[in-house]
Order: structure tokens, then sequence, then C-alpha cells
């Protein structure tokens, strides 16, 4: 009796604690529901990832600035990436004129956010500080006409066409140096500037604002950008058309700038940004509508459970212009070119798609580049069409590995007696690459190839160990090509040969030597040593003089050269497209209204219909998505509270 | 007097293996573990592995064909298992291995030795033990990726050895003040003999019950280094089918949830039987708890 | 002078600890310090790549300027080297990031610190509460149902590590039932009003702390019980049996007191251990710890940062492991003759 009762309060008082326990618990969840409640209908919840040690309060501080990057920071026109459609922000309108020169006309009611006008000085600051590429191709200082025009004079050896021009203005987010805030560092950016020497007529190195730049003055440039990004303003200083009122390490609260010159097209009062940036919780906060948009995609299955547990979520499909495939690391003696080529052979393409998102478009091609997408706008029919397609052929691509002298002992394949074994890297955040990467190991190993996968933890680390002299990847799963930029060449052959894949690649590059055997100039050393044989065999090219001078080509001459450009790529092998990527956006149908493709998806939330380019479809889903539009949605008023 | 360090000692294991089958924790726990020594050894020639994908048979349910269903690639969960424990397994093993060899050696020769030996021993000791793990583990990983699992079992015992080794030390200073082996010294016996024939019986059982508790902990350990893509990545390591299945976001598709919960419960029955093991054998050899 | 003599002979064992103490920091400053500079590729050149795409500069140009802005010259001899390192932490400066001079270790600290100390610590003493009453209660009720239930859930939920219990528990309570919130520390919009954050902040907690306690219930039961097993065996619980005092205060006065004592110490070190919060759990909970910024560092090559951060935690364990002997050998004097 007295043996049971003590075990029974023995029980009692954990069952007791547990209740209190949980009872606090539920207490504290009510509590904190209650106040998600009350908050307006018009406050608009997105997940963007920012420095948890806090940010710096302006653009090139250093710091990632979360929403504020979209919804804050400005450019004087902003160009929707893919669908290169342009909206005019800070300036009302940009003029090239026939003498070589541009005139940007600031909008009148331009401010900044603490109420000061945007002026021409403001423009001009920018640059001056900055150098971002279109500075390399203007003749002079830019000039000031009144407060609110500047004007620029184009070099007349390197002026891109006005399509380029606007495009490489409207890259640039130009309201996040005010002039009268960072005065002390644009100035004497001004001042080292204008001690320089002018470059001769026709000088093609880099030379900003017509200005040879010695490396005593660049080394002074570099000690004021440091105190320039070190500095701290009291504010966040932007113009867009929304004001950072509230940051913690985890939520960052956006108001409505009631000053914008948009203002009446804002249509909500509140953006809450959480600073999330694993994939998992991204997922889960759209299950439970903690989040109402989100851009990219998910696994198939995932992005239907998604979809199945929230009601209200949808989800709309857009081109990304970028393709997945491997990219080699021809550093590595293994990938001659009957290798390379053999590889093209051994996969499944479909179903390395698959593997990766089964939403996205299978390509039959090598790494020509730029996506498919792409190279279709660009090219013509009939070069498109002669671009190398490659299926599987298992006994094809033996045969090529064979002639290389490999040989297949007991299932595997060996090189001198020695079995291959090659490394894979991957970016192991990205979910599509963890798939095709999968993918290719088992196909690879069934193929009699071992293959060891190499999942970094971010894409950082990933990058640098690709990147690395002697890196231990052999090959990496990768965006092949991609244009991270407007929908012109330049951005996806930048990303292919000098920014991303190329270091991964270990491209071949000019040396001293060459430069000693007179191959060269001097200052090209270290550039892009590939060269390529025009299709009709008239002769050769260097890459690098393509790629620098892509701006200046006429239409005609374009279509030509890239076609050239693709062809020599194509039969490099550099590396094997598996699919033309298709990503998209997750929106909340109940918290947005003015949604595109709304009769898609009343119908079925998942839409699975990826809009054709050139349709409306096409340019409003590329809106919607705030990656693609910079927040546009916001300002433009495509976006708006739905009662 | 090694044969009779051995006679005693086979008198001594025989002795202590009727106690330890009598305990139910020791058998069952044993009966586990021995379970997926089978597993490990065979499984894999009685259920090979094809690791093709196949996008038509993604997250199929458990049936005749799959025994616990598919992945998000169309691949058996169930062979993955079985061909994922012999690494798994093997990883485990050898951690244990290099971890109480490391740690008995140190601790031994550090306890025996004493003076400066002990010092030097000690302050390394202290080395490891005021170091955090994980993070030097995330720094190894950028020197090398773990390919094998012996560099496997080496990275994971480089961290767990300090703590055992100052527990035997702990044992063996304690042993050393006890009457028996101060008769022994008097009796001016070799030193190979105290080690041998009296110290070492002493603190088997607690090396043994250690064994498994550091096999468990490799487990959760390799499992963590895996999650944390520390490894070359074997996509059919429990850990490795772990992570996959969380970024592939397994947790909220209902139908993936025998790709979750089967390495899990993999896991959990392995660690299972190891506790249910070590604790056997500690109320079977450890005279206090017989009362 | 005599007084002088006796006072060191007195803490003479506290001096050594102290001492062994220092050196034992002093090897972990300079092992973190070799450990980085045999890591492949050096900061300097990391940093001078970055600035070379970011300004266009050719390579060698931009090493000397990386040089410069990094205080840090990989070219110098390594003693040297170590020597401005430690120069550096003798004036209190655990490192600074290589790529934003305004955030610190000591900052990052600050910052972070106190939510990983947060929720660690809540729960490593909930943990230890209920681990207490377990393993007492398993020592004293030993073969009984109690026990079997006890030692059951204690290998279920310890043969789970502890960051997947945070996904299940995420996924249930968050995800399927909405209880709970799924990431984050807090809801900013609660964060002037006293009451309502505090308890934002407890709820937001809530499923962090269970998923870590979860696991440690179970160790700390377990320790418990064997210690109070060897408690059992004493002779005064045979007396106070004998003397038929009620059990119930046999357990609470005797035992548990007695078999917490040895525990107290692995308490205390484990709370040093928390310093260095864990990136699994913390990654998966979205808490802003210092874990989670450790790795977030570490994927960025901060190697200074990581360096500081390393070095903070041992110094964290160190001191408590002086601490806890300390105070041990002024409770127990054999101690202070033993070593």
């Amino acid at each position: 009796m007295k043996k049971s009762n003590r075990k029974r309060s023995a029980w009692r008082k954990a069952l007791g604690a547990g209740l209190v326990l949980a009872l606090l618990l539920g207490l504290c969840g009510c509590g904190a529901k209650q106040d998600q409640g009350d908050q307006s209908d018009s406050t608009f919840r997105i997940a963007k990832t920012w420095d948890k040690t806090g940010i710096r309060n302006h653009y090139h501080g250093g710091s990632a600035i979360g929403g504020l990057e979209w919804l804050a920071v400005e450019p004087l026109v902003q160009y929707v990436r893919s669908t290169d459609e342009l909206f005019y922000l800070l300036a009302e309108s940009i003029e090239h004129l026939e003498d070589g020169t541009s005139l940007i006309h600031i909008r009148e009611n331009a401010k900044w956010q603490n109420g000061d006008d945007f002026l021409a000085d403001d423009v001009m600051a920018y640059y001056h500080i900055n150098f971002v590429s279109v500075t390399n191709y203007l003749a002079k200082p830019m000039e000031k006409i009144d407060d609110k025009t500047v004007k620029l004079t184009w070099k007349s050896w390197m002026e891109p066409n006005d399509n380029v021009k606007t495009l490489l203005l409207a890259e640039q987010k130009t309201g996040s140096v005010q002039y009268k805030e960072f005065q002390q560092f644009v100035d004497r950016c001004q001042e080292i500037l204008l001690s320089q020497p002018d470059c001769e007529e026709g000088y093609l190195g880099s030379a900003p604002f017509g200005k040879l730049i010695s490396p005593e003055a660049e080394e002074e440039f570099l000690a004021n950008y440091n105190d320039f990004k070190a500095y701290n303003p009291d504010w966040f200083v932007a113009t867009g058309p929304y004001k950072l009122e509230k940051e913690t390490q985890n939520q960052m609260i956006l108001t409505k700038n009631e000053d914008y010159y948009f203002a009446d097209n804002v249509k909500f009062d509140k953006v809450i940004c959480y600073n999330v940036a694993d994939t998992n919780s991204i997922y889960n906060m759209l299950s439970n509508g903690e989040i109402y948009y989100q851009d990219g995609m998910a696994p198939e299955a995932t992005l239907n459970a998604i979809l199945d547990s929230n009601p209200n979520m949808a989800h709309l499909k857009m081109f990304d212009p970028g393709a997945i495939g491997l990219v080699f690391n021809l550093e590595k003696e293994i990938w001659t070119p009957g290798v390379r080529q053999a590889f093209q052979y051994i996969f499944n393409r479909e179903e390395m798609r698959n593997a990766g998102n089964k939403y996205a478009i299978t390509s039959q091609f090598p790494l020509i580049g730029m996506a498919p997408s792409e190279a279709q706008t660009w090219l013509a029919p009939e070069d498109f069409d002669g671009i190398p397609r490659y299926s599987q052929d298992l006994d094809k691509a033996a045969q090529l590995l064979e002639a290389e002298g490999w040989v297949k002992k007991d299932g595997r394949w060996t090189i001198d007696g020695s079995p291959v074994k090659l490394s894979l890297g991957y970016d192991g955040t990205h979910p599509g690459m963890c798939g095709v990467a999968e993918a290719v190991e088992s196909a690879m190993n069934d193929f009699g190839i071992e293959v060891s996968l190499k999942r970094a933890n971010d894409w950082g680390s990933w990058f640098d160990t690709a990147r690395a002299a002697d890196s231990v990847y052999d090959f990496v799963v990768n965006w092949t090509d991609l244009n991270m930029s407007f929908s012109y060449p330049t951005g996806s052959f930048q990303y292919v040969f000098n920014d991303i894949n190329g270091p991964i690649m270990k491209l071949p590059k000019f040396t001293e030597e060459d430069y000693a055997a007179g191959r060269i100039e001097e200052n090209q050393v270290g550039s892009l040593a590939l060269e390529y044989q025009k299709r009709d065999g008239s002769g050769s090219f260097y890459v690098k003089d393509v790629l620098s001078n892509l701006y200046y080509y006429s239409d005609e001459e374009l279509r030509e050269v890239l076609a050239d450009m693709i062809m020599g790529t194509a039969n490099e092998n550099l590396g094997v497209q598996f699919y033309q990527n298709v990503t998209g956006s997750f929106v909340d149908t109940s918290k947005i209204g003015g949604l595109p493709m709304e009769e898609y998806f009343t119908r079925e939330r998942n839409v699975t219909y990826v809009p054709e380019a050139g349709t409306d479809e096409f340019f409003e889903v590329a809106r919607t998505n705030l990656i693609y539009s910079q927040g546009i949605s916001f300002s433009q008023g495509f976006y708006e509270p739905k009662n | 007097m090694i044969k009779r360090f051995f006679t005693s000692a086979v008198h001594g294991a025989v002795r202590k293996c009727k106690v330890v089958f009598s305990n139910r924790k020791a058998v069952l726990g044993g009966a586990i573990m021995l379970f997926f020594v089978l597993l490990a050894v065979f499984g894999p020639i009685l259920f090979p592995y094809n690791p093709v994908t196949d996008e038509n048979s993604k997250y199929l349910a458990p049936g005749a064909g799959h025994w616990l269903g598919t992945d998000n690639l169309g691949r058996d969960v169930f062979r993955q298992l079985v061909h994922g424990s012999r690494d798994v397994l093997t990883i485990a093993l050898l951690t244990s291995v290099i971890t109480i060899i490391l740690g008995t050696v140190l601790g031994m020769v550090s306890g025996l030795a004493g003076g400066v030996t002990d010092r030097v021993i000690g302050v390394i000791t202290n080395l490891f033990l005021s170091i955090p793990s994980f993070p030097v583990l995330l720094i190894f990983a950028s020197f090398f990726t773990i390919e094998d699992p012996v560099s496997f079992a080496l990275v994971l015992s480089l961290w767990s050895w300090a703590g055992l080794s100052r527990a035997i030390r702990a044992q063996i200073h304690s042993l050393k003040e006890r009457d028996f082996i101060q008769i022994c010294r008097v009796m001016n016996l070799s030193r190979a003999h105290i080690i041998f024939s009296e110290l070492m019986p002493n603190i088997a059982s607690y090396i043994l019950i250690n064994f498994i508790m550091i096999m468990r902990n490799a487990i959760t350990g390799s499992v963590g280094i895996m999650m944390l893509g520390l490894a070359a990545f074997q996509p059919s390591n429990w850990g490795a089918m772990l992570l996959r299945a969380k970024d592939s976001g397994a947790l909220l598709i209902p139908e993936a949830s025998y790709f979750l919960f089967a390495p899990i419960v993999a896991i959990m029955l392995f660690q299972m039987g190891s506790i249910l093991l070590a604790h056997g054998l500690d109320e079977a050899l450890n005279p206090r708890l017989q009362a | 002078m005599r007084a002088i003599t006796s006072f060191y002979n007195k803490t003479r064992y506290f001096w050594r600890r102290l001492l062994i103490a220092f050196l034992t920091l002093v090897l972990v400053a300079v092992f973190g310090f070799l450990l980085i500079k045999l890591m492949p590729g050096n900061p300097v050149d990391t940093y001078a790549q970055t600035l070379m795409t970011e300004r266009r500069i050719p390579f060698e140009e931009a090493r000397a300027l990386a040089k410069q802005m990094l205080n840090y010259d990989p070219d110098e001899k390594i003693l040297v080297q170590l020597g401005k390192y430690i120069y550096g932490l003798l004036h209190g400066n655990l490192g600074i990031s290589m790529r934003r001079p305004d955030i610190t270790v000591n900052r990052l600290i600050a910052g972070f610190l106190p939510w990983t100390l947060f929720i660690s610590s809540v729960s490593l003493f909930l943990s230890f509460i209920v681990g207490i009453f377990m393993g007492s209660h398993m020592a004293w009720k030993r073969k009984g149902v109690g026990e079997k239930a006890a030692l059951s859930y204690i290998v279920v939920s310890g043969s789970i590590p502890d960051y997947l219990w945070g996904m299940i528990l995420i996924f249930v309570f968050g995800v399927r039932f909405r209880i709970f919130p799924v990431q984050g520390n807090y809801d900013v919009m609660l964060e002037y009003e006293g009451w309502p954050w505090l308890l934002n902040v407890l709820y937001h907690a809530a499923l962090p702390v269970l998923a870590y306690s979860i696991v440690q219930i179970g160790s700390w039961a377990l320790s418990m019980r064997a210690s109070s097993i060897g408690v059992l065996g004493d002779d005064y619980i045979y007396a106070a049996r004998a003397r038929g005092i009620p059990e119930r205060i046999i357990v609470n006065r005797y035992l548990r007191r007695n078999a917490m004592l040895p525990l107290v110490t692995s308490l205390a070190l484990s709370f040093a251990g928390l310093f260095g919060g864990s990136s699994l759990m913390e990654s998966i909970f979205n808490y802003p710890g210092l874990g989670q910024q450790f790795s977030a560092f570490m994927g960025a090559r901060d190697y200074f940062i990581i360096q500081g951060l390393i070095l903070f935690m041992s110094f964290m364990i160190v001191l408590a492991n002086l601490v806890v002997d300390s105070i041990y050998s002024l409770i127990d004097p054999r101690i202070r003759r033993s070593t």
C-alpha cells in the first residue's frame, strides 16, 4: 500500500511537472499567435538572408543586406532578367544622341529616403567611386548639365550599341551613393582620377573615364574605397519604395517610403524579411504560410507536398537562362579530347534531368557557352540546328574510350592497368545539382567508372575547392552555362570563360613565354589562350578577342561571331549539358493580388505550363519573380494585398 | 608466463561468459549487434544493390519488389541500407579499435610510468580534451576529404581517445595502490606480469564496455560528419541517406516517410543493441552492481 | 615571509593547476595557429582573388593590397607571425574578420553567445534535474516496471542524434500541427513589449530546448543511476534503512543528495562545453547562436575568426576544469596530496 502510494506520488509529480510545462508553453503559443493575428493584411513576408552580425548602412558596406537589396536600393532603370523588359525608376529617360553622348534625365520627384532630392551629383558619385564596367566605355568623366541631367561621353572606338548602353546603366544600383553623405570619399576619388593622364584614342585596355590609372593611383583608390566601405552612415542610404525600420539577427522590418515617387503604386505597408538560408526551413515556412513568396524550384514531390499542406500556395514556372550539367577540370590529365567526347555519350540525359529538375527541358548539347534558349534567340536557325547533339550510346562511348587507351576489365574501366576513379564535386545546397550528382554517380558506376561524390557544404567552399590549383574535383556538377545579367551573350560567356567555369575548367592562359615569343602583347599575359577555328575554314580566332569586342558588333556580325564561338566551344567538349533549367516562384494567392496566370493556378496550383519566350505571360511571370525583377512588382504595383 | 596469462584469461573469460549469458540485456543487445554484423558481411551478397536511378519508380510504397519502398531517385531503400551497413559498421569498428588502442596504451603508460612521461602525456591529453572536437573536424575537412573507412575512423578517433586515456590512467593509479599489486611489487614480479596478469583483467571489462560505447558514438559521429558533407559522399551510407532525405524535403512528403525513417530506425536499432549490450556487460561484469 | 610560504603551501595545488591551465591554453593557441597555417590555400591569396575579381586588378597587385589590408603577411617567418598573434591575444584581440574589419570575435561573442547559452543551458539544467530524478528512481526501484520504461526511453532517445530529434519535432509541431514556430528566436514585432516579448522568446526556444533535452535526459539519468547504485551500497543507507527511516526520506535526503555530488562536476564541465554552441542544431532551428556563426565563417573561410572562436571555446573548457578542480581540492584534501 505504502509502496504503491509512493510510486504514484512520483508519477504524479512527473505528470504535474509535464502539465505545468505544457501549460506554460501553450500560453506562450497563444500569446504569440494572437499578436500575429493582429497584424494588418498589408504586410508582405519573405525569406531573404543578410549578415547576422549586422548590416552596414549602405549598399557598398560589404555586407549582405537582405530585402533591402530588392526593395530599397534602386538603379536608374531596371531590367528584368531573362526578358530584358525595362522599367525606368530614378531616371525618367536615358537619351542616346548621335554624337556619341548620352543624357540621363533624372526623375523630377526622385528623393533619398532622408528627404533630400536625388541629383545629378549623386549619379556621378556612384559611378566615380565604383568604377563599374560601364565606366571603361566612357571617354571622360561624367558631366553635370543641371541638377537633374547628367551627360555621358562614350569612347568613339569602344561605343556599344544603344541597347547595350542602356542595359549597362541598368545593371547598376545607382541609388546607393548619396554625394552629400559620402562627399569626402567621392571628392578624394575625383581628385585622384583627375590627376591621371588621358589615354590615347583607340586604347583598348582598361581606362575608366578615359584615364590611364597608374598602379600607385590604383592603390590610393583602394585605400579610399576601403574607407568608403567602412563608413557607416546613421541611415540606410537608399531611394527605394521601402525603408529599413528595424533589423535583428533573424528578422528585418521594412516600411513603406511615403515620399517615394511611385508611392501610389506601393500597396503593401510593411515587408517582413526572415533571415533563413536553409532550404528545408523555407519549405516549412511555405507549408505553414509564414512567408508569402519564395523564388526558385523545389523537387517535384516536395513542391507538391508544400502545395498540399498550404491550400493558398501556387507555383508559377518560367525559363531560367542557364543549363545544368557537368564541367570538366582540364588540369587533370585524364580529360583528353576523346574522353571528353566519350562522356557526351554515357548519360541518359532524360534521366539526369528527372533527377535534377522534373520540370526542366532536356538538352542534348555539350557545353556551348549559353543556355539552349538563349542560343536559339541569338543564332540563325540553321546555325542553331548545326550544334552537335548527343544522346546515350554506350557502345560509342566505349569505342571512344578504347581509342584513348582505356581498357575495360571485369566491368571496370582502367588506364594502364589501374582502375579509373573520378571525384565529382558539387554544391550540396542546390537540390537539383544534388540529384544530378547522384544520378551521374550511379550512371557512371553502372558504366564501369567509379565516381566518388564530394558534396560541398556551401557554394563558397565548393567554388574555392573547384578553382584551386590541384583541385580534388576531377569534374563538377554546375551550371554549364548561365547568364546572371541581361540577356546579351556577354553575360553567359563571362560566366563560362572568365568568372566561374573558366577557373573551374582551368582553361589555358597566355604566359610570359607567349609574350617573349611575340605571340601577344605584354598586357595580355594571363588572358584566355583558347583558340577556335572559324566554321568556314578561313582561319582561327582567339576567344578573348571576341569577348572584348562583343558590344561593338552589328547585328549581322554578331550572329556570325556567335555561331563561330558556339560551334568552337561545342567542339571542345568542355562539359556536358543535361538540361535547360526551369525556375519559378511560390506565391500565396490568398495574400497577393494582381498575379498573372490566374486561369492556370485556379485550375491547378502547380502550374506546369512554362510560358514561351515572347508571350505576355513570359514577361508577366518574370516580373513577379523578385530575383529577376528586383522588386519591380512592388514599385510598379504589380503586387497588391488581397482582401 | 604468457601461457599462464592465457590460461587464466581463458578461465576467467569462460566464467564471465556464463555470467554474461545469464544477463538478458546483454543477450538481446548481443543478438542485435550480431544481426548487424551478419547483415554487413552477407547482406550485400544476398541483396545486391543497383544504384541506377529510375524516375518512374520513385517513392514507391513498400511491397514485394521493394521491401522498404524506394527513394527520391527510384532506388530500393532496403538494399541501400544493407549496402551501406558494411561501411557504417567498418567505420564504427575501426574507430573503436583505434580509440581503444590509443587510449589504453597512453593511459597505461602514463599511469604506470609516472614522472616526466606522465606529465607529457597528461599535457597532450589535456590539449585534446580542451579543444572542442566539432570545429576541428570542420577544419580537418578542408584539408582532405575523407575517402575510405580507415581515414574516417582515424578522424573520429583522433578526438575520442583522450577521455578514455585519462579514465584508464586514473584506474591504473588506484589499482597501483591496491594490495595485490603492492604484493607483486614486493615479490619482484616482472612488469609484464603485472600488466597482463594483474592489471589487464581488472580493467578488461571497463575497456570492453567502452569499446561498445565508442562504436555507438562513432555511428552518431559518422552520421554527423556525413550530414555536414565533410566526407566523400557515399549515397548509401546511413548518414548520407538521412541527409538526402532531409535535403529533398522528405519530412514534408508523406510518400517519402519510409525513405526517411528507414535509416533512422536502422541507426536506432544498432544503437539500442550497443547500449543494451554495454549495460548488460556492465551489470554482469561490474561486481559492485551485482549487489 | 612565513605567512606567504604557508599560504603558498596551502594553495600550492591551485597554483599548479593554474600553471597547467595556462600552459594548455598556450598550447591550444599555438595548435590552432598551426592548424590554420597548415590549411591549404592561405587567407591572403583567397582574399586577393576576391579583390582581383571585384576590382579587376592583376593578382600580384591585389595580393600586395590584401596583405596590407589584412595586416598579415604569409611570407613572414612563422615564428614572427606566431609572436604577433600571441601579442594580439594578450591585448584582448581574439581576431578580426578578414572581409569586414568591423566584425571581431569579441563582437560575435557578444551578439550570439547569449542566444546559444540561453537554449543550451536551459536544456542542460532541465535535463539535469529530470535526469537526477529519473536516475535515482531507477536505482532505488531496480527491476521494476518504472526502470524498464525509463531504460527503454533512454535507449530510444539516445539512439537518435539530437539534431534529428530537432527535425522531427519541427515537422510534427511546426509543420503538421503548427503549434510551434519552425525557426528563429523571437518575433521582431514584439521587441518593445516586455512580457509578450519574453513569452515569445520562450515560445521560440521550446522546440530547440526540447530537442536538446530529449537526448540529454537519458545520459544524466544513466550517470545518476550508476552513482546512486554506488551510494546504495554504502553503510549509511543500510543504517538508515535499519533505523526504519521512511523510504522517501532516504531517497530524498541521503541517496539523491549524495549521489548527485559527482554529477555536479560533469554538470560544470558540460556547461563549459556549451559555449561553442551546436552548428547543426542552430542551423536546423535557424537560431542565431555561435555554432551557426562558426559554420558560416568556416564557409567564408574567415580564418582569423575561426581561430579566435576555437580559442574562446577552449578557454571556457580549461577555465571550467580549473574551477572544478580547485573547488574539489578545497572540499577533498586528499586530492591536494595525490597529484
